[in-house]
């Protein structure tokens, strides 16, 4: 008895140990509740700490090493950008440059933002762009970006100009690419590079990071770029699940939360002490079709347009986001520079049946593949069931992304796929990849037409805005009406669940939300 | 004694080599390519194949298994995919978030079971025993996700005693422990009650009994000891299940341990992130298994004594 009573003590002794060595003497996000006020007398008070809930793991400060949403949200806060998206004006603006020209479409001038001090004090000059794009010359994440520099020019200490290997009238837009946030040289030449690449210009500097656990940043004092935060810290909180989320913003233990579950928004829209905020996202939903495979009848584009005045674009927004989606009329999305709002091919469904019965088309069976995100699935159930009201039968396969996008690059045989695609701000991204046969690897629907490539091609490369305007209009029409690559579906609206009296917080349609100005009033 | 641990030692060996093999080619064998995933939209083929290289994950898949194995006899457990860090760095981060829980449950596990199992067997067919099995069949068929999100409601949202998840300090702990250990308590339980039946029905007991030792003495002193030992080897498979199998608690509690940062490794086709953590639990587990071994063989002196011969 003595031995297994002194075993089971030696055990209860060892797990109280380990609980206490592995929590207790971590630096962990002081009680949220204890709000400390920052002010003096007569200014506002505010919080001292905001802690935002997000959904996927962060994993790197490094603005170099991934592409995750996750990562670029909080890299967002301690990097800038030489230019980035405004996203109360969603224009493309300069960050760290402060003017730029094109002098013609294959070199472009720069010159940078005076007395912009880094968070190891020193102060951003050309040396630093010119390090940042040596440094990612290697990078799977920037090579792409800084193979189109054939020569970089320093001028002076604030002016650079870089020449191309071919034009691009919207080269100021590659620089607003997350991952060539500009480093300090000197850092990399003083600190370990895992400390140097915590160095940025932000108003928020690195202070700790719990892999799985939290992020947390401390506002930097000495910010000459932005004016200082109000808030004392933001930490950044791992939690996947949308109902622990939900229940720590209810519970105080967070200021907000990315991605709520749908079945939370009127929860967060009627409390008194919570709200959604909103935003149209600019990923693209819609149905997508193998144009290339001539053994199906969706290499036909006749019947590609009766599918788009087939669906309800209406019910499927209200079966895949409960009505929390814009419906899209044109393959463009709607907040990108040259959108134009076209009519596209309207909801008929008699003009669908007629179509689809001069097809010889009625009692055909199509097969569908898409990954099993639930917005997914529910967009293709519902394609299922509308396209059951015409007699067609849809055989619906769902897989993981990573598959989804390997039998898109690899099955020649494929039909039909719901697919998001979520473009850059600028025109050219939104065709370029999925659209030309040359664009890149995101070319599921095969279109391969030598007239809209040259479209695509003529309109990149066109210095006339008027001209260009008119060129992406074409591009939008034909896609749209005529050869109907995609039936666009929605836009799917993004969502944030916060504490009603927090502000700063700024969803982007690109996924890359802000929360630099962060801040909570208190009484 | 210790002949017996080398040779356990040694057969760790061609555990661990199929466990690698299976996992490796498993992951292979599943649909998806990281580096289509990770690679920027307008990257061009010359890029990605230079990406695959950079990766580790050119040549034939036997080619890239033996340089893995070649670097895992080296204790190189070779750099995430996704993370580009080495693989038993990012392990270790979060393991002891893992080992903290797994105890912790365990804990609670023993501190329900324990009394809960003596009591239904020496109330044997009363209210008591029935009781006690159907909390036990609770405990057990209870969804350890839908508990762990009643159990927040309960005394994270309703009542304010305790966080809704995280790691940070004491409290935190104690949602996901009993959550975790409900289900482990269920099985706990059942075992202990058919121990302690079994023992009691023990001519020794009953001689006891005779001599007139008290029935609390004869439970306590006497059967328990006997009891417990079963419960013993039993504890060694719940650590190991612990450890591998709290996924589900890992992600309701936003625990950061090494269940989460497995599965979310194979959803992103990290292969070597998900192989090397598959390979470390099976290490860890085996270890356990042994030193449950050698504790059965330090409290019950028969085993002791056939090791030795």
């Amino acid at each position: 008895m003595k031995k297994v009573t002194k075993f089971l003590i030696c055990l209860l002794l060892i797990s109280l140990l380990i609980t206490r060595c592995s929590g207790g003497d971590k630096d962990v996000p002081s009680d949220p509740k204890t709000e400390t006020p920052s002010g003096t007398s007569g200014e506002p008070k505010y919080k001292k700490e905001i802690i935002i809930a997000i959904a996927d793991e962060f994993t790197t400060i490094d603005p170099m090493e991934t592409t995750a949403e996750s990562n670029q949200i909080v890299q967002d806060c301690t990097h800038d950008l030489l230019t980035d998206t405004n996203l109360l004006t969603m224009q493309n603006e300069g960050e760290l440059v402060d003017s730029w020209e094109m002098i013609e479409p294959d070199h472009w001038r720069f010159k940078l933002k005076e007395n912009v001090r880094f968070h190891d004090g020193t102060i951003l000059d050309v040396d630093d762009v010119i390090f940042t794009f040596e440094r990612g010359k290697d990078k799977s994440t920037t090579s792409a970006y800084i193979s189109k520099i054939k020569d970089f020019i320093k001028v002076d200490d604030l002016t650079f100009e870089v020449k191309l290997h071919n034009g691009d009238v919207d080269f100021n837009y590659v620089l607003a690419a997350n991952s060539l946030a500009i480093l300090s040289k000197e850092a990399f030449e003083t600190m370990p590079e895992e400390e140097a690449v915590k160095i940025g210009t932000g108003p928020w500097k690195f202070e700790e990071f719990v892999p799985g656990d939290y992020v947390s940043l401390v506002r930097f004092e000495e910010c000459t770029l932005y004016d200082v935060p109000n808030t004392e810290r933001l930490v950044f909180r791992m939690i996947p699940e949308a109902s622990s989320r939900m229940i720590a913003l209810e519970n105080g233990e967070v200021d907000a939360i990315m991605s709520p579950s749908p079945t939370d928004y009127n929860r967060l829209s009627e409390s008194s002490n919570l709200k959604l905020i909103t935003e149209t996202g600019r990923g693209q939903h819609f149905i997508g079709f193998n144009c290339s495979n001539t053994n199906s009848i969706v290499s036909n584009p006749e019947f590609r347009k009766a599918i788009a005045h087939a669906i309800n674009k209406e019910e499927m927004v209200i079966a895949a986001w409960d009505g929390y989606a814009q419906v899209s009329t044109s393959i463009m999305c709607r907040d990108m520079e040259y959108y134009a709002d076209i009519e596209g091919i309207p909801y008929d469904p008699d003009k669908a049946k007629e179509m689809l019965k001069e097809l010889n088309a009625e009692g055909i069976t199509l097969n569908l593949i898409t990954s099993d995100a639930s917005h997914r699935v529910k967009m293709a159930e519902n394609f299922q069931a509308q396209m059951a009201r015409y007699g067609i039968t849809v055989n619906v396969e769902f897989m993981q992304q990573a598959a989804l996008i390997e039998r898109l690059q690899n099955d020649k045989n494929t039909e039909v796929f719901v697919l998001s695609w979520t473009p850059g701000m600028n025109a050219d991204y939104m065709y370029r990849n999925p659209i030309h046969s040359q664009g890149g690897r995101s070319f599921y629907a095969n279109l391969n037409n030598s007239e809209i490539d040259a479209l695509i091609d003529a309109a990149a490369a066109e210095v006339d805005t008027t001209k260009r305007a008119q060129m992406y209009e074409e591009l939008q029409v034909r896609l749209t009406t005529e050869l109907v690559p995609w039936v666009p579906i929605a836009q799917a609206t993004l969502t944030m669940g916060a504490d009603k009296d927090v502000t700063g917080l700024l969803l982007h349609p690109g996924l890359v939300h802000q929360f630099k100005t962060a801040e909570k009033i208190i009484n | 004694m210790i002949r017996y641990i080398i040779k356990r030692f040694l057969m760790m060996i061609p555990v661990l080599l199929a466990v690698s093999f299976v996992v490796y080619f498993l992951m292979d064998l599943a649909p998806g390519d990281i580096v289509g995933m990770m690679a920027p939209p307008d990257a061009t083929e010359v890029e990605i194949e230079m990406m695959r290289k950079e990766m580790g994950l050119d040549g034939t898949l036997p080619e890239r298994y033996f340089r893995y194995m070649k670097n895992l006899l080296k204790g190189d457990l070779g750099m995430s995919l996704s993370m580009k860090r080495p693989v038993i760095d990012i392990f270790f981060e979060r393991f002891p978030a893992t080992l903290k829980l797994a105890f912790g449950s365990i804990i609670v596990a023993m501190i329900i079971s324990i009394p809960l199992g003596i009591a239904a067997a020496t109330h044997h067919r009363s209210w008591l025993d029935g009781a006690s099995m159907v909390t036990a069949m609770l405990g057990l068929s209870m969804p350890s996700f839908w508990l762990g999100l009643l159990l927040i409601i309960l005394f994270s949202l309703k009542l304010g005693w305790l966080p809704s998840g995280g790691s940070d300090g004491f409290l935190s702990i104690i949602l996901p422990a009993i959550t975790l250990g409900a289900a482990q308590a269920g099985n706990l339980t059942r075992i202990t009650r058919s121990s302690m039946l079994e023992v009691i029905r023990q001519d020794y007991l009953r001689t006891a009994r005779a001599k007139g030792v008290s029935e609390k003495k004869v439970i306590y002193k006497h059967a328990l000891k006997n009891a417990l030992i079963p419960i013993i080897t039993i504890f060694g498979s719940t650590l190991g299940n612990a450890l591998g199998g709290a996924v589900a608690i890992e992600t309701v509690f936003s625990w950061p341990g090494v269940g989460r940062l497995t599965v979310s490794a194979i959803n992103s086709r990290d292969m070597t992130l998900a192989t090397g953590c598959i390979i470390m639990f099976t290490i860890f587990f085996t270890l356990t298994m042994l030193l449950v071994d050698i504790a059965y063989a330090y409290v019950d002196p028969r085993i002791k004594a056939q090791y030795s011969k």
